[in-house]
């Protein structure tokens, strides 16, 4: 029988930025799920909101509808997204119409789409961690 | 020190929340998603910081610093540093990047109580609030109000030369009004400390107006008067 102390180590997604978190906050796991809850519950209307803005040709709407989630993925340790949607925003404000935009779009949409399935799995993994 | 945050994006409201909490320095009065509600709240009670966003629905936030009618220390924070010009422009204090750690925003906290330290002192006379009052905004220095009275669903503003009613109770506003010198004194007034002729027993005089002192507030009403 171990008498060894039972020490829980969370492993992040390799895609997740461990020191932005932790400089974020801390070694504040609960923390880190409500953060995490509230990403996702806010990035469900407000990518379906950019979905209809370049479907509607909006390019003013679509310009502010990136900028809106572009800070959402800094704070859940995820840069790379956050830079992709800065890139597609400045390509927004060079453009003068969303047929410009058509690969650029694709591939944020793909970017998105990865990037909220991460968030969804290191959530629940939050959640067990949590409750463990 | 006081302060609102106005910010849509919900995570980051609540981190910036959790920030001021953590600080220990700072009552945050409430969160605001967009410039008209922040603007209607600001216009009737005075906050030492706001913490603002920029790209909202709407107006900017320097729209709203374009009306608010007076002017508190304002960090930016937003995740687009293109906007620090203009943060130079309204003499923000600090420009926070989102996100941004605690360390940076205890930096920016810092940074404006170096201001306040600056700063002149202020008087009643710099402050003061807008009541809605016969369709339209009125500004009244804290200095010129007498007291308060409360008319049921109404509250009256009492000045040296003129009354104003508005929709409002003394419940509600005993929490915005400035204490240093405003103090609920009964359930139906608060008074203005530094207008008090005298004290009889258990009424005050303000310009020939007896105001009912409770026996809840009486003790508190004589610690904040100068008693020599």
């Amino acid at each position: 029988m171990s008498n060894q102390a039972e020490h829980k180590t969370f492993i992040f997604n390799e895609k997740i930025d461990k020191e932005l978190l932790i400089s974020l906050y801390e070694d504040d796991f609960l923390y880190m799920e409500e953060i995490f809850s509230i990403t996702l519950t806010q990035l469900t209307p407000d990518i379906i909101h950019l979905n209809a803005s370049f479907e509607a040709g909006n390019l003013s709407a679509l310009q502010k509808a990136v900028h809106k989630i572009k800070p959402s993925f800094g704070f859940v340790g995820m840069p790379v997204t956050q830079e992709l949607c800065k890139q597609f925003e400045d390509s927004c404000a060079a453009a003068t119409s969303t047929d410009q935009l058509a690969s650029a779009y694709a591939e944020l949409c793909n970017g998105l789409k990865e990037s909220v399935a991460i968030i969804e799995s290191e959530y629940g993994k939050f959640k067990a961690y949590n409750q463990s | 020190m006081s302060c609102v945050i106005i910010e849509d994006l919900q995570v980051a409201a609540e981190y910036t929340r959790k920030c001021c909490e953590k600080s220990g320095l700072l009552d945050v009065k409430d969160h605001f998603t967009n410039v008209a509600d922040a603007l209607a709240y600001l216009n009737t009670t005075t906050v030492d910081i706001l913490f603002l966003d920029v790209e909202m629905p709407g107006a900017t936030g320097f729209d709203l610093l374009d009306q608010l009618g007076y002017s508190p220390k304002v960090i930016l924070t937003t995740s687009k540093p293109e906007y620090a010009y203009n943060a130079f422009e309204y003499h923000v204090i600090d420009f926070l990047k989102k996100p941004f750690t605690y360390q940076r925003f205890l930096e920016a906290l810092q940074k404006a109580a170096v201001k306040d330290d600056s700063d002149s002192p202020v008087t009643s006379s710099d402050k003061h609030i807008f009541i809605k009052s016969d369709g339209k905004l009125v500004r009244l220095n804290n200095e010129d109000i007498l007291y308060i009275e409360s008319m049921g669903d109404y509250v009256k503003f009492v000045t040296a030369d003129k009354k104003y009613i508005t929709h409002n109770t003394i419940k509600a506003l005993e929490e915005k009004v400035d204490k240093t010198c405003f103090m609920k004194v009964h359930r139906s007034y608060i008074i203005n400390l530094t207008k008090i002729d005298d004290i009889r027993e258990n009424d005050l005089f303000i310009k020939g107006t007896e105001i009912p002192i409770s026996k809840a507030h009486k003790q508190d009403v004589l610690r904040r008067l100068n008693i020599i």
